[in-house]
């Protein structure tokens, strides 16, 4: 292989291996809220046309939400998640370290106490965690056992 | 003179590292290195900034997360059986699931947003040759894998 292959693919290899940048980390929550979003739509069922009338909105302004280049501020995350039952917390870092221990994460994700929801993310996407979750596990029979096992 | 066109008689894969920080690998990702030449990884690093970073993001959680949805991936194109990433609206990155593995294995810079479907095709041909080396890679490194 040619010397300059070799010095592209150690530069590759050093792009992805190396610590996430801040705006990696940044581009990184976007890219998770997109996720979380879109996973919830696909489970209720909820088109964007849908979504473009729980916000008001146009369908174009909702094409340009989800478009490749975003232009999304915290308002208009929150506006968006908040429409389709979903809520955005901060969590210590201290937090984030106890949920990692646990190969599996219970997360409530639905702010209506009538009707708590709750789902089993992968320990590391868990960027949705209630505040509220000690008097919420409380009331949620199957996440009672992940309260008994990890929250104290 | 008629072109003669290559065989993909030179075609190595390697492997992208994720970090630790992302969680346990589920799917393994590869490049493609044709010939010497980085078919895919070359023109992605000379992708600007932003879309370069959330590009890396979406990789390292393809790799992490089964499933990981974003506008920006369609895991199987309609008709194929490969998917691609769109970091920006001309720019595609064509990708192969192989059991648990992904293969990054071409990409195109067109004027357009969305390209013909003989281009799909042509390029349909050129993924199953790549699936079949890989295929090859596998059985030659199957204790290391």
């Amino acid at each position: 292989m040619k010397k300059n292959s070799k010095s592209s693919l150690k530069e590759i290899e050093k792009i992805f291996s190396e610590e996430p940048s801040v705006n990696q980390k940044a581009w990184g929550i976007i890219n998770d809220f997109y996720h979380f979003i879109l996973s919830r739509m696909e489970e209720e069922g909820i088109n964007k046309a849908d979504l473009a009338k729980r916000l008001g909105r146009s369908r174009s302004a909702i094409s340009q939400m989800f478009s490749k280049n975003p232009n999304l501020t915290i308002k208009k995350m929150v506006e968006i998640a908040d429409s389709i039952g979903l809520d955005l917390v901060i969590i210590p870092n201290e937090l984030k370290k106890e949920i990692g221990k646990v190969q599996k994460v219970y997360v409530v994700v639905n702010g209506n106490p009538s009707s708590y929801r709750q789902q089993q993310f992968n320990r590391d996407y868990t960027t949705t965690f209630s505040h509220e979750m000690p008097e919420i596990v409380a009331q949620c029979s199957t996440v009672s056992k992940y309260k008994e096992e990890y929250l104290h | 003179m008629p072109k003669v066109r290559k065989e993909h008689n030179n075609v190595k894969f390697f492997e992208i590292p994720i970090p630790s920080k992302y969680g346990a690998t589920i799917n393994r990702i590869y490049h493609v290195v044709e010939n010497g030449k980085l078919v895919v990884m070359g023109p992605f690093k000379n992708l600007d900034g932003d879309h370069r970073d959330r590009t890396i993001d979406l990789i390292r959680k393809m790799a992490t997360v089964d499933n990981y949805k974003s506008d920006n991936i369609k895991y199987r194109l309609q008709g194929y059986t490969y998917g691609e990433i769109r970091p920006k609206p001309h720019r595609f990155f064509f990708f192969q699931k192989c059991g648990k593995n992904l293969i990054f294995f071409s990409y195109v810079l067109k004027k357009t947003n969305s390209l013909s479907d003989s281009f799909y095709k042509k390029l349909n041909k050129d993924k199953e040759k790549y699936e079949k080396e890989f295929e090859k890679f596998i059985e030659r490194n199957r204790e290391n894998i």
